[in-house]
């Protein structure tokens, strides 16, 4: 086999016992790697009915079919298990470190079962993997873990992924962080690490990743590299703005082209479209009932990019990326304290949702949640919630220990942020996030909890981009922004290689027809699904698919990385695969697989002012159409048995186990 | 494929210690074996042996080189992406990367030999680089 290794670690914490198992090749042709092998493993394994913070559930972290090949942006790595938070599948992605040395180990995937009686880490050194106590590293944050595990260790470079405080209280927002501050951050996957007694795996490998044509394989990622390498030098952050507020006013929408996000992403990272959403009406403000009337062009240039380039230090590349979006960052101007940049969900999150406008406090909150492994999407979400709950009402001062939550109050933020990392006083009712707070709130509170299916929706606004709404209900994991959207539609640019997708002709084309709902956007839909979960499959960023297929050699790599000779609408079926595994793991929990959402994610009503006033999505007539195209059953959603029976892999059609 | 040990080894236990991953034992003045499993062809054992004892995959015995005239990573910074993909890759942890503010010919961000003694030689960065900067000199 080439460009897997064809094993995965199995890790009982409960016996405390490791075991390898060999992985058929066929798998990894009809699943690939990645988010197909834990789909696979996952839907076989865990239990229906089982309790995500209990025993039965499974966790896996995967690295993907093209990471470690010589392939570029393909070092993702993910976490997935049932979902705490949503009870539906859940995952988590992260760049970093980890997914080589995952590969390096000598396994594709390290999954875990069982719950130890006390703290452990996993370490798999070279043909050695074993449980070791991590009494001496509990109730450390991220950082200090990592630090202290590493050096532990001599000699090859060693991969840590960890949970912090957040994780180990079970709060069900927590992430997992990788290279001191990457974050695995959503599912509440975090908790599940912390119910395990997992605290760490560090991994030092050093196996070599085979690879069928690495000639080939490099010869391509040159080609792309040449892409990326492209960078015009006149663009300025105010300019970003000015371009959002333009484009707001225009009647027309504009076809986008990854290479100018790209081009964006190599100058500032993701903080490049902070005020250009704003304007747009991509980004929700206040609790999502704001607008860029209130957090207008004055007050989000406290967040403008240029701000944020000026503490930057040097630039963060995760593993094989050469665009290195990510940097690192002095806290405060003049500080020797050095902080990862902020991305763009967590200065939204916590700057236009929360009125606030004070920089130095965006990159504090950023460490203090990256130190406690904690969701910064989620927990954005959760403060906004309070704020405007206590804006109604149905938080008082007496519940927040004397702290007034109104809109913009930078230090009742801060503390709001240390009271749920510590599950202290009105912390310990937020550290779960806004669905789980309202229910044990007044049930009006339920109001205020933006989320889909339970996960705070992230800074990307269906009022906007519909495909964003449509992607954060339909998707096995609700509530997520990097899957799909009209957006993303034209800039992956699937029709150049997959013929039977539709071209998005115009440069421009009438703003209003996004708000219509026909059968083309749902085609545009479920291609998305299914090239998002090829993509996952494979360990590449998201943002390498925005640059386009028509660039990113996708399908030649993966090629020439195994030997195989599919055609890209063979790799779009194994996307299909992949995701139809996610979506019947939620059919047999009985679950609804249209997730609820907030109705004001969806302009019901619409809102009056800003970039999306008057603007509501029609949920209702793209979910059956959006299901339609992906051969799901289109009253429901539901996998067809023709469907899991086409995959060609029978295990995965036999009934599954009841939890006990 | 990995490399193998031959009857003619004397034991000496030299390829035991520049092992990167621990794939060689053997006692003392007995016969060393590699664990095919575990090997990762870097060739360290082969350039150590005094006895021309290590044949390669490909069943070639390895010239003996002294450590301190093996070939290692020179970066092209002109051309390198700091994808970090040879930090991954060296067994012995003796890349990394340059800190902010990096001098000495050294590019922040960028990475470079950090543990020159270190070093085995294998080229194990200099084969994975995607965009083949990195070439293998006398330093």
């Amino acid at each position: 086999m080439n460009a897997v290794m064809g094993k995965i670690l199995w890790v009982d914490l409960t016996a405390g016992t490791c075991e390898v198992q060999e992985i058929p090749e066929k798998v990894y042709e009809k699943m690939l790697s990645g988010m197909g092998l834990a789909a696979y493993i996952l839907y076989q394994r865990i239990p229906v009915g089982a309790d995500p913070l209990g025993p039965e559930n499974v966790l896996g972290f995967v690295s993907g079919l093209l990471t470690g090949t010589g392939s570029l942006m393909s070092g993702r790595w993910m976490a997935a298990a049932k979902s705490p938070l949503t009870h539906t599948w859940g995952d988590a992605n992260c760049g970093g470190s980890l997914s080589p040395a995952i590969k390096q180990c000598g396994y594709d995937g390290i999954f875990f079962t069982g719950m130890s009686p006390r703290p452990v880490y996993l370490y798999v050194g070279h043909g050695k993997a074993e449980l070791v106590d991590a009494e001496g590293v509990w109730g450390k944050d991220c950082r200090e873990t990592e630090q202290a595990l590493k050096a532990q260790y001599e000699g090859k470079t060693v991969s840590v992924a960890c949970i912090g405080p957040a994780g180990e209280k079970l709060s069900l927002i927590a992430g997992i962080s990788n290279d001191e501050g990457r974050m695995a951050a959503r599912s509440g996957l975090g908790a599940v690490m912390g119910a395990k007694k997992l605290k760490a795996l560090v991994l030092q490998g050093a196996h070599r990743i085979p690879v069928y044509d690495e000639a080939r394989v490099k010869q391509l990622s040159e080609g792309f590299n040449r892409w990326i390498s492209f960078q015009p030098p006149f663009l300025n952050g105010t300019l970003m703005g000015l371009l959002g507020t333009s484009m707001r006013w225009l009647p027309l929408q504009m076809r986008q082209d990854g290479l100018l996000y790209k081009v964006l992403l190599s100058k500032w990272g993701t903080v490049s479209m902070n005020q250009y959403s704003i304007e747009t009406g991509d980004s929700p403000i206040k609790n999502w009932d704001g607008s860029c009337a209130e957090f207008n062009f004055k007050r989000s240039s406290s967040i403008n990019p240029d701000r944020f380039r000026e503490r930057e230090l040097v630039k963060y590349h995760c593993y094989s990326c050469p665009l290195g979006c990510g940097g690192m960052c002095t806290i405060k101007k003049g500080s020797k304290e050095e902080t990862h940049k902020p991305e763009y969900e967590s200065v939204l999150a916590f700057g236009g949702m929360l009125m606030n406008e004070d920089l130095d406090s965006l990159f504090e909150i950023n460490e203090k949640l990256n130190r406690a492994g904690m969701d910064s999407i989620s927990a954005g979400g959760t403060v906004a919630f309070a704020f405007e709950c206590y804006e109604k009402g149905l938080i008082t001062r007496d519940d927040t220990g004397g702290l007034e939550l109104t809109w913009g109050n930078t230090a009742a933020i801060l503390k709001l942020v240390d009271l749920m990392i510590a599950r202290d006083g009105i912390g310990d009712l937020l550290a779960d996030g806004s669905r789980a707070a309202a229910r044990r709130m007044q049930k009006q509170a339920e109001a205020y909890a933006v989320t889909a299916g339970g996960q705070e929706l992230a800074m990307h606004d269906g009022r906007n981009d519909p495909g964003f709404a449509l992607h954060a209900v339909v998707e096995p994991t609700p509530g997520r922004h990097t899957i799909g959207s009209y957006l993303y539609y034209e800039m992956f640019q699937l029709w150049t290689k997959v013929k039977r997708l539709p071209k998005v002709r115009w440069l421009f084309y009438p703003k209003g027809s996004k708000y219509t709902a026909d059968r083309e956007k749902a085609i545009w839909a479920a291609a998305c699904s299914q090239f998002t979960d090829l993509i996952n499959g494979c360990g590449l960023c998201l943002f390498a698919g925005l640059v386009g297929v028509n660039r990113l050699p996708i399908f030649e790599w993966l090629n020439a990385a195994t030997g195989w000779e599919k055609t890209p609408e063979e790799y779009m079926q194994i996307g299909l695969n992949i995701h139809l595994v996610r979506q019947a793991f939620n059919a047999r929990e009985g679950l609804a697989l249209k997730a609820p959402i907030n109705e004001r994610a969806l302009g019901r009503p619409p809102a009056q002012k800003g970039a999306n006033r008057g603007r509501s999505v029609l949920l209702e007539e793209l979910v059956p159409m959006y299901w339609k195209e992906m051969g799901l059953d289109e009253t429901n959603g539901h996998p067809t048995a023709a469907a899991m029976a086409a995959i060609g892999l029978p295990e995965l059609v036999q009934a599954p186990a009841k939890a006990a | 494929m990995a490399y193998q040990i031959t009857e003619d080894c004397i034991g000496c236990s030299a390829c035991v210690r520049w092992c990167p991953v621990g794939a060689i034992h053997g006692e003392r003045k007995q016969q060393h074996t590699i664990s095919a499993d575990i090997c990762i062809t870097c060739g360290a054992c082969g350039r150590v042996c005094p006895s021309k004892a290590v044949r390669n995959q490909h069943g070639q015995i390895p010239e003996s080189v002294k450590p301190k005239e093996w070939l290692r990573p020179l970066w092209n910074y002109q051309s390198c992406v700091a994808c970090r993909i040879c930090v991954q890759a060296c067994p012995v942890g003796c890349i990394e990367l340059a800190p902010a503010g990096a001098n000495d010919g050294l590019k922040p961000g960028k990475p470079y030999l950090v543990k020159q003694a270190a070093c085995l030689g294998c080229a194990l960065c200099q084969s994975s680089c995607p965009l083949d900067v990195i070439s293998m000199e006398k330093r």
